[in-house]
């Protein structure tokens, strides 16, 4: 299991990156999956540096947990900011658009994306399901 | 990030830029186009070469490069963009705005 508690500024990007590197060591992840799994990560923890914020108006906390197994990556991301307005937005914006596409590409490419609040916190739940032939044999 | 400048002629840049192009960069990309394009440069190539990892806020980046660019003029192509870069432009369909060359002097052929 790794872990991360970060302020949602942006110096937690590189903690993120860090703790991916780290993680991919634990993990044997062919690139394309390391991608997928580095993209959706980095799109919520970006959503989280600009709009992460507690109702004072001071940066959220954020907590962050992956695991990885030969079938699956998962993370579960939490904050204490305020509610996230519209979770389940996966609609692109248009081609022209300079920005709002983070949680859409995050929905695209994982398997299972799942938003709850609870007890003033929020919480994604990422999964991804791997490819039964990847990797060196390892997933009988 | 790193972005370096070059300038074949008077009219043409590269901008070569290396390490993540993300929320923590994108402003400086931005910047960079902007001050090119503002001096004249309105042909715009970006070398990814270096980019192992874009995310939605420099995918925004580089369109309001290219909304930049052709405002003045002038235009925007990519050169050399590596797996993921490739890989999350089909996925956000910007590849169909974005051009993409195998390297910088097809970017540069023609621009």
């Amino acid at each position: 299991m790794s872990h991360l508690v970060a302020s949602a500024d942006p110096e937690c990007l590189e903690q993120l990156h860090l703790l991916l590197e780290r993680f991919w060591l634990t993990v044997d992840v062919p690139g394309a999956e390391r991608d997928r799994f580095t993209l959706a990560l980095a799109e919520l923890v970006g959503n989280l540096v600009v709009h992460g914020r507690r109702v004072d108006g001071t940066p959220a906390t954020l907590e962050l947990r992956l695991a990885g197994s030969p079938t699956e990556l998962r993370a579960v991301l939490e904050d204490d900011g305020a509610p996230v307005p519209d979770p389940g937005r996966r609609e692109l914006p248009d081609e022209s658009a300079v920005s709002g596409r983070g949680l859409a590409m995050a929905y695209a490419v994982l398997d299972e994306l799942a938003y709850e609040r609870r007890a003033g916190r929020n919480r994604w739940r990422l999964v991804l399901l791997r490819a039964a032939d990847a990797g060196d044999g390892g997933a009988a | 990030m790193d972005i370096t400048t070059e300038y074949p002629d008077p009219h043409r840049v590269v901008l070569r830029l290396s390490g993540r192009l993300d929320l923590v960069s994108a402003a400086q990309l931005r910047k960079h186009v902007e001050r090119a394009v503002d001096d004249g440069h309105v042909r715009v190539v970006t070398d990814l070469a270096g980019v192992a990892f874009i995310d939605s806020t420099g995918l925004g980046a580089l369109i309001a490069a290219l909304k930049h660019a052709r405002q003045a003029g002038g235009e925007l192509r990519m050169a050399a963009a590596g797996e993921q870069v490739t890989t999350v432009l089909k996925l956000t369909r910007l590849d169909r705005v974005l051009r993409a060359y195998a390297t910088v002097d097809d970017a540069l052929d023609g621009l």
